[in-house]
């Protein structure tokens, strides 16, 4: 269970989600407090001067009566005062209905006009507060806003209500944009969710999903991810690359080890031949009928002892005699062989560089793998063709070097390339593999290619 | 060759039908139905008849100057029989039936209660042409417009003659149909606005023929005006019930019912002294523009006085007329939130309503049978003649 939360929570999805849906929400229940309470702090500003407005409405329509009164010298007429704030009363109620007001009059602690049902109790709490002054008061639950005046001439107290339920559309409107906003981000988030699903996750699992399976990832889609499949499939290549060579070393150390073995033991048995044929040959006269077989069996014994030579060389990597010497005199030595026992249907070239850097090497091994080069190139051209040998300075980088175990540096080069049937893409790969030949009537030569890499 | 001209005939009969058929169709599309049921028979038959004759009168009128917006409008009056239900059901027809494009409100607050949720189901605006009691208007609907000053001012006019007159202790009697109680209502907020003393205040059951028992507790009351809301036959029982027990208060004042001459023709010499309220009574000159021509044309047209029923029946085609000229369409939101802001002058004076669509420019007159002639006796500026207390 904690192993799946765990995995859970490491998901890429979570990950990102989780902070961009605490910081949208955060952000937009912050601007909402904002403003609701700059929304609800302006309402209460505005409609308190309205309700100050309105009392003093109230009060001129008074005023006016009065004066209309005082005008047709009737302000003394109790009969016509009497019917002049009956009429100003009505006056009021018209007002105060229009404009959805509760409240009422008081004459002298006698109710003239009542809107609503309010108790004494209340309205002598906001009796209490400043003249045309709007306060806000709770009754019953409810919210209202009142302000009060006296009309001294006729002992008027005039009280105003209004209920803040009616400007709860106010409030409402902002609540409803507010829910409109929640919807867009909600929407929005699900789209970022799906966009994130299709552009993110599912690349990162269409190159994920075949390394768990040890596979190379073949994403091909956002440029981004392609790159990285790409460079994954590279490393991997690498590591197989290597893998192999590794390998093949190996099997080139085991078969090296056990060819030294018995080219050691096999040398000694040849040196009691050699040594033998020697001694038969001084003791018989150079025309005796036996003197040749003599030399041919020590001549055959020698060949064999410098095949253990090589065996020996392949299997102790570099027990040679290293000197400094240069790759044209190797060059010239092997044409100057080749060019006496080739087929004179194999034309010989050479281009040598003059200017070519000495190496450290073993002359004759050189010489060897250089001639046995020389040899396979002609068995490749059984119809003749030209052989051409060609020496050159060269360095070797890491972007140019062919194989890895290669070393960058400055390298003399010498390259030997016939005209000949060439090798395919597999022989190409085994060419370094002991005993590996393309001739069944010609194995000797099979040594050839795995002496050279030992060399 | 006989045959020949038979098919001719059949096929000139042909094109003539499709001709009028087209014409019909044509004629119904320039036409603009406006319709209102009103109780031409039952117990509203009297001022029903007189507004039917209002609404004809408008109809003529408006038609003659071109009609409204280029259209020639047809009023469609319905029977109700005085009957809130069919009076219902009637609207529904006018409008799902007649596709009148408009309405007008039918006689008396009892059945434009009755009518008032179809037109506001369909959204049609509907002038109060023969209805004022206040709680048509505190229901919230958004549809209805005064034409009448409402209920509950119907007697501020006597009252304020009350105080003038040195009378303080009144009993107010009504009847417990919805507009009785409102005028009652009104009565009684304003004669305490006044600071006169209500000595009673009793209802009775609507269409009580004997109110003997009623004058007799309004008598032993000792109030000295009397005041009765109810219609035409409460105020004419009244009367009589008042001549029976042989009391006279200084003033008697009936809501509805005296404005209209049918009083006087029953009581005769009783009628006098009796006070009542008029939404509209014909001065004379040029006080309202279009009144004389109104008055004279509908004389004209039914060789009788019109009442105040006819003249609010063709005030309210006025306001209707007005609104749509200010719309310059029938289309009924448009014609609805004109309404709600329109101050215009009728044949009955000025016409303007608050955002519930209650009546708030109008005022009543008070009229006084004297000499067997109504007159006018509030405002001060209209009247004919000064009041009588006895």
């Amino acid at each position: 269970m904690k192993e799946h939360l765990r995995r859970i929570i490491n998901t890429l999805a979570f990950r990102i989600l989780i902070p961009v849906f605490a910081i949208v929400f955060l952000l937009g229940f912050s601007v909402y407090i904002f403003v609701l309470r700059s929304v609800s702090g302006f309402a209460d500003e505005h409609i308190k001067e309205n309700i100050a407005d309105m009392s003093g409405d109230i009060y001129r329509i008074c005023d006016k009566s009065l004066n209309d009164l005082l005008m047709e010298s009737a302000s003394g007429d109790k009969k016509l005062v009497r019917l002049k704030k009956g009429f100003t009363i009505d006056e009021i109620e018209s007002y105060m209905t229009a404009n959805d007001l509760k409240g009422g009059i008081i004459e002298n602690g006698k109710e003239r006009l009542r809107i609503g049902d309010f108790t004494q109790e209340f309205l002598q709490k906001i009796e209490d507060t400043e003249e045309h002054t709007a306060s806000t008061f709770k009754y019953a639950g409810e919210k209202y806003y009142a302000a009060h005046s006296h009309f001294e001439p006729w002992g008027w107290h005039i009280i105003l209500l209004k209920d803040a339920g009616d400007y709860s559309g106010l409030l409402r409107r902002v609540n409803s944009s507010y829910a409109v906003t929640a919807v867009i981000l909600l929407t929005s988030a699900f789209l970022f969710l799906y966009l994130l699903n299709i552009y993110i996750r599912k690349p990162v699992s269409a190159i994920i999903a075949p390394i768990r399976k040890g596979e190379k990832p073949e994403y091909k889609g956002i440029y981004e991810f392609e790159f990285l499949s790409g460079s994954i499939r590279d490393v991997m290549e690498r590591d197989e690359q290597l893998k192999e060579q590794l390998f093949q070393a190996q099997k080139l150390e085991a078969i090296g080890t056990l060819a030294g073995g018995v080219a050691h033991d096999f040398n000694n048995m040849l040196q009691g031949i050699l040594g033998y044929a020697a001694y038969l040959k001084m003791k018989v006269p150079a025309d005796d009928p036996m003197y040749e077989p003599l030399s041919v069996i020590e001549h055959s014994a020698e060949r064999a002892a410098d095949l253990t030579k090589k065996l020996l060389g392949f299997a102790r990597k570099g027990k040679y005699i290293i000197e400094p010497l240069n790759l044209n005199d190797i060059a010239e030595n092997v044409t100057a062989i080749t060019a006496r026992t080739f087929d004179r249907k194999i034309k010989t070239e050479m281009t040598l560089a003059p200017d070519l850097w000495t190496i450290e090497g073993d002359r004759s091994q050189l010489e060897h793998v250089i001639l046995n080069l020389c040899l396979n190139s002609r068995d490749a051209m059984p119809e003749g063709g030209i052989l051409s040998i060609e020496t050159f300075n060269t360095e070797i980088t890491k972007e140019t070097k062919p194989r890895r175990y290669m070393k960058e540096g400055k390298y003399a080069a010498i390259k030997v390339l016939d005209t000949g049937t060439g090798m395919d893409e597999e022989t190409q790969k085994r060419i370094f593999e002991p005993f590996f030949t393309t001739r069944k009537w010609a194995k000797a030569r099979a040594w050839d290619c795995q002496w050279h890499m030992g060399l | 060759m006989k045959r020949f001209l038979q098919k001719c005939r059949i096929s000139a009969a042909g094109i003539l039908l499709l001709f009028f058929i087209a014409l019909s169709a044509s004629a119904q599309e320039s036409l603009i139905k406006i319709g209102v049921s009103l109780g031409l028979t039952g117990k509203y038959s009297e001022m029903s008849d007189m507004q039917m004759k209002g609404f004809r009168l408008w109809e003529s009128d408006v038609n003659k100057r071109g009609g409204l917006l280029g259209k020639k409008v047809r009023v469609i009056i319905y029977d109700d029989k005085s009957d809130p239900r069919t009076a219902k059901s009637l609207y529904e027809h006018l409008i799902l039936n007649d596709k009148v494009d408009l309405v007008f409100g039918p006689y008396s607050s009892e059945i434009t209660e009755a009518a008032l949720p179809i037109t506001e189901k369909h959204g049609y605006p509907l002038l109060a042409s023969g209805a004022s009691a206040d709680r048509l208007w505190q229901k919230g609907y958004k549809y209805i417009f005064g034409v009448y000053s409402p209920a509950s001012k119907y007697s501020v006019g006597f009252l304020e003659l009350l105080v003038r007159n040195d009378l303080q202790n009144i009993a107010i009697v009504y009847a417990d149909d919805a507009f009785s109680v409102d005028i009652a209502n009104g009565t009684k907020k304003w004669a305490e606005r006044f600071g006169l003393k209500v000595v009673l205040f009793e209802g009775f059951k609507k269409g009580t023929e004997n109110l003997d028992f009623i004058a007799l507790k309004a008598k032993a009351s000792k109030a000295q005006a009397l005041i009765v809301c109810g219609h035409f036959n409460e105020s004419v029982s009244m009367r009589r019930s008042l001549k029976k027990i042989n009391w006279q208060p200084k003033a008697y004042f009936a809501s509805v019912g005296p404005a209209m001459p049918a009083f006087q023709t029953n009581l005769k010499s009783d009628a006098n002294y009796v006070f009542s309220s008029s939404q509209w009574e014909y001065i004379g000159g040029s006080i309202i523009p279009g009144c004389k021509e109104f008055y004279h044309a509908y004389i004209h047209a039914y060789n009788e006085t019109p009442s105040y029923h006819t003249a609010t029946a063709y005030a309210s085609g006025q306001i209707l007329e007005a609104a749509i000229k200010n719309t310059g369409s029938i289309e009924r939101e448009k014609l609805r939130a004109v309404l709600l802001s329109l101050d215009t002058i009728t044949v009955i004076g000025r016409h303007g309503v608050d955002k519930k669509g209650k009546q708030i420019k109008h005022f009543n007159l008070i009229i006084q049978w004297q000499n067997e002639e109504k007159k006018i006796v509030w405002p001060e500026g209209l009247k004919t003649a000064n009041p009588i207390f006895r």
